[in-house]
């Protein structure tokens, strides 16, 4: 008897064994991911969704800053199990068709996970989830997050118009393009102008920005550029909403003219104007030292205040509000002086301004007094507002540039092909 | 009187001619969480001093730590995940069946001390639920978690179990045994039980 009981223990203890360590899983939720199946002898462990961050739900991104970066706060996973990323983008929000698909990417340290997509066709809608994956067990992808790539815009390179080809200017040439072509829904161009010493402008110059014209744009500096310097300018067309840039244009070249520095200048009885800001545009001086001595000067007049005349005369209201001005270099030194008076109604052109008279015309003093241009000496002419010490009072103190050209005298063998240039 | 009974069972035990038992067992069970236990026992002699035994039972919880913090863990990512306020419960049951033998010490009291070891089979259930804003969320977790196997599926794993206690037979057939049991199930996550109780049956 004990024999047999002794025979059924052993025999029951096999089948114990024999029959033990099967198990099951919850028909709810979880799928593992193969090579770490429930029969494997460890527990899968329990994956959450991972946060999506950016980009953010409904964003709209600019074709220029693709490509796009996707990031998810990183998902839960128990058993301290490592996780890594599926990332895909999809124009539809059920994923039928993926637009990118990337798998096993790495957790990220600090809590959040990235991926840099591929860049994708613009101007389309887009769906980007997440999931993670560790531990034998595959997360469910986190909630559809629609995005947007803002359409293509591509601008053409500007055409530089002038001044070109070692085009001779003044000091403060007015650069000028016609607008660059461009296509896709382009917002408002800018125009932006280098000008350099050399053409791979390093250092540049000067530098500024112009809002698109009509059909050309145009850009005047405020300073003074170099005189007798050959420059390079180039300009980039620029949808600043779009952040979107055309190609940079092939530089151009100009050479600026001989120019008269202001600060050096001694001013016969006439005020300092280095400082007084260029609002006119001095723009052509017809000048004949022969004859009546006349000196036209063509110029944008910014409306310059009249002063009152205080010499006397049949208006009481008569004023002035220029003085035309000339500068010549005597003995190694440049001179200048505020010369004739200018009124509304009168014509530009002033006479009396010959080789013999120009110099004791306006009162300089010595040495202007005495001076008597030479033919094909270079001289200095310029516009400002009312600027002659003296009892007609000065009024807002502005100027326009400096042309510097040769003395011409019909008299004296100059041409007679117009009254001067 | 009681001096009598007892003398009487001391001559009943001494002289080891019982055949076996049968007893039904109610127990404190202890570990990573307290719970109760309950369960039946058969066992048959095989010598004087040996006996072969076999028994099946049912712990209410046997939850480790790790289920524990694993549940945790999934709840707070939860209160990230969306607005509702999560909680948690955490249960897991085993059913076990065992058999092995019990060597009983030949002494002259009447409490019989034995030792016992044996091994079987236990099935664990993990029970986890999660509730957001105070109502069963299984429903709708899955957008959220992928519950692994480490807090849901049942299990059957090898146990091994050893203890001692005494018996005292209390009245005519009637046995009490008093008892503590250790039992190791092999799970995916090892468990340790501690198994404290008593059993009263009768010896045949």
């Amino acid at each position: 008897m004990r024999k047999s009981c002794l025979r059924l223990a052993a025999a029951a203890a096999v089948c114990l064994v024999g029959s033990a360590c099967s198990k099951s899983s919850s028909p709810t939720q979880p799928s593992t991911t193969a090579g770490a199946s429930a029969d494997s002898g460890a527990a899968t462990a329990s994956v959450t969704v991972p946060r999506p961050v950016s980009p953010a739900s409904g964003a709209t991104i600019r074709n220029v800053d693709q490509p796009v970066t996707l990031v998810v706060a990183n998902a839960v996973l128990t058993q301290s199990a490592v996780g890594t990323y599926t990332f895909e983008v999809s124009t539809d929000s059920t994923f039928s068709t993926k637009t990118y698909s990337k798998t096993g990417v790495a957790s990220g340290a600090s809590g959040q996970t990235s991926l840099t997509i591929d860049k994708i066709p613009a101007g389309t809608s887009y769906f980007w989830h997440a999931r993670a994956d560790g531990g034998g067990t595959t997360g469910p992808f986190s909630a559809a997050r629609p995005f947007t790539i803002g359409p293509a815009i591509t601008i053409d390179t500007a055409t530089l118009v002038a001044p070109i080809s070692n085009t001779s200017t003044g000091s403060r040439p007015t650069f000028t393009v016609t607008n660059a072509t461009r296509s896709g829904p382009v917002g408002p161009l800018t125009y932006k102008f280098e000008v350099a010493a050399s053409s791979a402008f390093s250092p540049v110059l000067l530098s500024g920005t112009a809002n698109e014209g009509v059909s050309q744009t145009s850009f005047t500096p405020s300073t003074d550029l170099p005189p007798e310097t050959t420059l390079f300018w180039r300009v980039t067309a620029t949808d600043a909403a779009n952040g979107v840039s055309g190609p940079t244009s092939l530089p151009a070249t100009f050479v600026t003219t001989f120019a008269i520095d202001l600060k050096k200048v001694v001013y016969l009885n006439s005020p300092d104007v280095s400082g007084w800001p260029q609002t006119a545009v001095l723009s052509l001086v017809e000048q004949d030292g022969g004859g009546d001595g006349p000196v036209c000067m063509s110029y944008t007049d910014p409306g310059w205040p009249d002063s009152p005349w205080p010499f006397g005369g049949p208006d009481p209201n008569f004023g002035v509000y220029a003085n035309q001005w000339y500068f010549a270099r005597i003995n190694g030194t440049w001179y200048g002086g505020a010369g004739e008076w200018i009124y509304r109604g009168a014509s530009s052109c002033k006479a009396g301004q010959g080789t013999k008279t120009i110099g004791p015309d306006s009162g300089f003093g010595p040495p202007f007094s005495s001076w008597v241009p030479k033919v094909g000496e270079l001289v200095g002419f310029m516009v400002s507002s009312v600027a002659r010490n003296g009892p007609v009072k000065r009024t807002v103190d502005e100027r326009s540039n400096v042309i510097v050209q040769p003395w011409r005298d019909t008299s004296l063998g100059s041409a007679s092909i117009g009254r001067a240039r | 009187m009681l001096m009598a009974a007892a003398s009487v069972s001391a001559q009943t035990a001494t002289a080891t001619e019982d055949r076996g038992y049968v007893q039904a067992v109610a127990e404190s069970a202890f570990g990573n969480v307290t719970s109760q236990s309950y369960g039946a026992e058969a066992g048959f002699t095989v010598r004087p001093d040996l006996q072969i035994f076999g028994s099946f039972g049912h712990v209410g919880n046997v939850a480790t730590d790790e289920l524990s913090a694993a549940a945790q863990s999934i709840a707070g990512a939860l209160s990230q995940l969306q607005s509702g306020t999560v909680s948690y419960s955490v249960n897991e049951p085993a059913t076990f069946f065992a058999g092995g033998v019990r060597y009983r010490f030949q002494v002259a009291s009447v409490l019989k001390p034995y030792v016992s070891g044996g091994a079987g089979i236990a099935s664990v259930s993990k029970d986890v639920k999660f509730f957001i804003n105070g109502t069963d969320a299984s429903s709708t977790i899955p957008q959220y978690v992928t519950l692994g196997t480490d807090v849901t599926g049942d299990e059957s794993a090898l146990m091994i179990t050893f203890g001692g206690g005494v018996v005292w037979p209390a009245w005519r057939q009637m046995i009490i045994d008093i008892h503590y049991m250790y039992s190791h199930i092999s799970a995916d996550t090892p468990i340790s039980v501690n198994r404290a109780g008593v059993g009263i049956g009768v010896r045949f």
